[in-house]
């Protein structure tokens, strides 16, 4: 009996009762579009990090100091620079909070003072006017470049290139607008105001700088920086593990495997109702064998063998399950659109989701039709041909 | 496919269910059955005539003793080598037609072939002119709840038929059967016989059994008897006479396609 012939036999077995075959099959088609759509659900939640961490700028390295003891200052940026040829730019920055005040309204934002480079190393662009410049840490010049939403809240809108600003008292001319960037990694990345870093120290009466952003060549490039950036810093600093150096991709990695977790748990959860679907199949299939028995003992008695009556359940139980898993796919694609669309969630179907739930019907199909299928085939035939 | 020797050769056959408390189903039986003979194998109940049948038909095996089919001894065979053997050399008939519901007549009667393997084209082909022969062509697409018993019969018939087996294994052919429609069994019966077809006939109808040219009789798991039956009743006079019986009683009797 040839493989088609097998399949032929088990499709008219399968659609001899439609009605059962059917409610099986949703068993696994339920399985399958759960398994797909909550997979899309952390696939996209995945994908719309890995997005908004590329918003942090392109090949970023982070330094930060481990402990309040620990002093990074401008010119350990300046080595950095010098010395590492792997980074292209690099940009202290001394951040901390600030109360801005605009006309009577008063908004708590963080301030960032910095150099010209940071616009190109954290990847921002402008919107409107200009960024800080050398000149403006030569003369220490009090002029503030904000983000969007400090636009927003402040300016409600308005025109804000030309307007004067009170930070921690003092009067900062606003020169330039950045151009919205999004959230990333729950941080709003427009919620800021830029000064020279210059005037930030003069501001915060400190010379501590909180952050060196620098930027790489290429990610490939970031194991060997990050080595050689902390051996330098070790040097400068005189001891080892006083800074922390991070780059983009290790944030990326660390968040990955964390929506990572979330996508095999959801994936999980939606496994176990295609087991139960699974379980269903072979509940049919076993009455289905019971039902059958003078069936299973003519076929017997015209000269089927044992694996024919095995293939013909086998198969049977296949159809069940793929026939579930084609429709459930179907389903899952269907199902994550309207997720995305209702929830207004990022959700992204993969080629693999589909394919390993596609697989795992199979897989379920045959483990669970195997039972059934060996049951026939290990009937006697005399007394299948007497069942009544 | 008609030799000198016998086809089937059985010697010294003994069946035995259990062990606790063995039943001695059959105790001890030799028959042989030439090609070409019609053979009655009667028997009341109890008496190991399904049991002789079962191991005739290769769906069993003996306990002790020799089953030699066409030269082959097949009382030693695994499960899967008595498929074969019944694929090739057996072609059964039951009692309770044991058609598959949702398939045709012509799908039916395929079935032998298709665990022999043989290509759909030809499957198709030979399905057809056994249907012919039994007189069903204008049935063959038919499912067996639109054909009479005595048509499901001879579409049962013409599956025992289809793979050319070396004898027909009949157990109550007729029983579940009006008279006519199983008189007209026993017609097609006569006449594949005629035409050179081994039939093996189990029953424990008298007039059934009257038809064949040989007959044995079982008692005890023992046979009894087994002589020739000099006077075999002629299945188209036996039908005369019922559709006369019929039509003096009134009844209008089924005329059997």
């Amino acid at each position: 009996m040839s493989i088609l012939e097998a399949w032929r036999v088990a499709i008219s077995g399968v659609a001899s009762n439609k009605l059962r075959s059917l409610l099986t099959t949703l068993g696994i088609v339920i399985g399958v579009a759960a398994v797909i759509s909550l997979v899309s659900v952390g696939q996209g939640a995945t994908q719309s990090i890995t997005e908004s961490m590329q918003g942090l700028g392109t090949n970023l390295i982070i330094i930060t100091p481990q402990g309040a003891a620990v002093e990074l200052t401008v010119d350990h940026a300046t080595q950095l620079d010098q010395r590492v040829a792997n980074l292209t730019a690099v940009a202290p920055v001394v951040s901390s909070g600030v109360t801005l005040k605009w006309s009577a309204t008063d908004y708590q934002t963080q301030l960032n003072g910095t150099v010209p480079s940071f616009i190109e190393v954290r990847a921002y662009e402008l919107a409107d006017g200009r960024f800080v410049a050398e000149s403006d840490l030569e003369l220490n010049r009090r002029v503030a470049v904000i983000g969007q939403t400090v636009v927003a809240e402040v300016f409600k809108g308005r025109d804000a290139v030309g307007q004067t600003i009170m930070i921690s008292g003092q009067q900062f001319t606003v020169v330039g607008v950045l151009a919205a960037k999004g959230t990333t990694a729950g941080q709003d990345q427009d919620d800021l105001v830029i000064v020279p870093l210059t005037t930030a120290q003069r501001l915060l009466s400190s010379t501590r700088i909180t952050t060196i952003y620098g930027k790489l060549t290429s990610p490939e490039a970031a194991t060997t920086t990050i080595a050689q950036i902390k051996s330098i810093m070790e040097r400068l600093l005189g001891r080892a593990d006083q800074i922390r150096v991070q780059s983009q991709d290790e944030l990326l990695a660390t968040i990955d495997s964390m929506t990572q977790t979330m996508t095999i748990m959801l994936g999980a959860i939606a496994g176990i109702s295609l087991l139960v679907g699974g379980i269903g199949i072979m509940n049919i299939m076993l009455v289905s064998v019971t039902e059958r028995t003078r069936e299973i003992g003519l076929r017997k008695a015209v000269g089927a063998r044992r694996v024919h009556i095995m293939t013909q359940f086998m198969v049977e139980a296949l159809v069940i399950s793929l026939g579930g898993g084609l429709i459930g796919a179907a389903f899952g694609i269907l199902g994550s659109g309207l997720i995305a669309k209702l929830g207004s969630w990022n959700t992204a179907v993969t080629t693999a989701s589909v394919l390993l739930a596609f697989g795992f019907a199979a897989i379920i199909g045959v483990g669970f039709g195997i039972y059934p299928a060996i049951k026939a085939s290990a009937l006697d035939p005399i007394t299948a041909l007497r069942y009544e | 496919m008609t030799s000198a020797a016998a086809m089937i050769d059985i010697q010294n056959v003994t069946k035995t269910y259990g062990t606790l408390r063995p039943v001695h189903a059959l105790r001890g039986i030799d028959l042989s059955v030439a090609a070409g003979e019609y053979v009655a194998i009667m028997g009341p109940s109890g008496s190991g005539k399904s049991t002789l049948m079962n191991i005739l038909g290769c769906l069993d095996r003996p306990t002790a003793g020799r089953y030699l089919l066409q030269d082959r001894d097949v009382s030693t065979l695994s499960d899967d080598q008595l498929a074969e053997v019944r694929n090739q050399l057996i072609g059964f008939v039951f009692q309770t037609f044991n058609l598959l519901p949702r398939q045709t007549a012509l799908d039916n009667v395929q079935l032998p072939l298709i665990y022999r393997g043989i290509a759909p084209a030809e499957r198709r082909r030979r399905a057809l002119d056994v249907l012919a022969r039994v007189g069903l062509d204008q049935w063959s697409h038919h499912r067996p709840n639109q054909m009479s018993g005595g048509q499901q019969q001879r579409v049962a018939i013409a599956r025992a038929l289809v793979a050319e087996p070396s004898f027909l294994l009949a157990d109550e052919p007729t029983g579940n059967l009006d008279s006519i429609s199983g008189q007209g069994v026993m017609v097609l019966m006569e006449q594949l016989n005629n035409e050179g077809i081994t039939i093996l006939l189990v029953t424990h109808d008298e007039r059934i059994a009257a038809h064949a040219r040989r007959q044995i009789r079982l008692l005890d798991g023992l046979v009894v008897k087994d002589e020739p039956n000099a006077n075999p009743l002629s299945a188209a006079t036996e039908m005369q006479r019922l559709q006369k019986v019929l039509a003096d009683a009134n009844i209008l009797p089924e005329v059997p396609q």
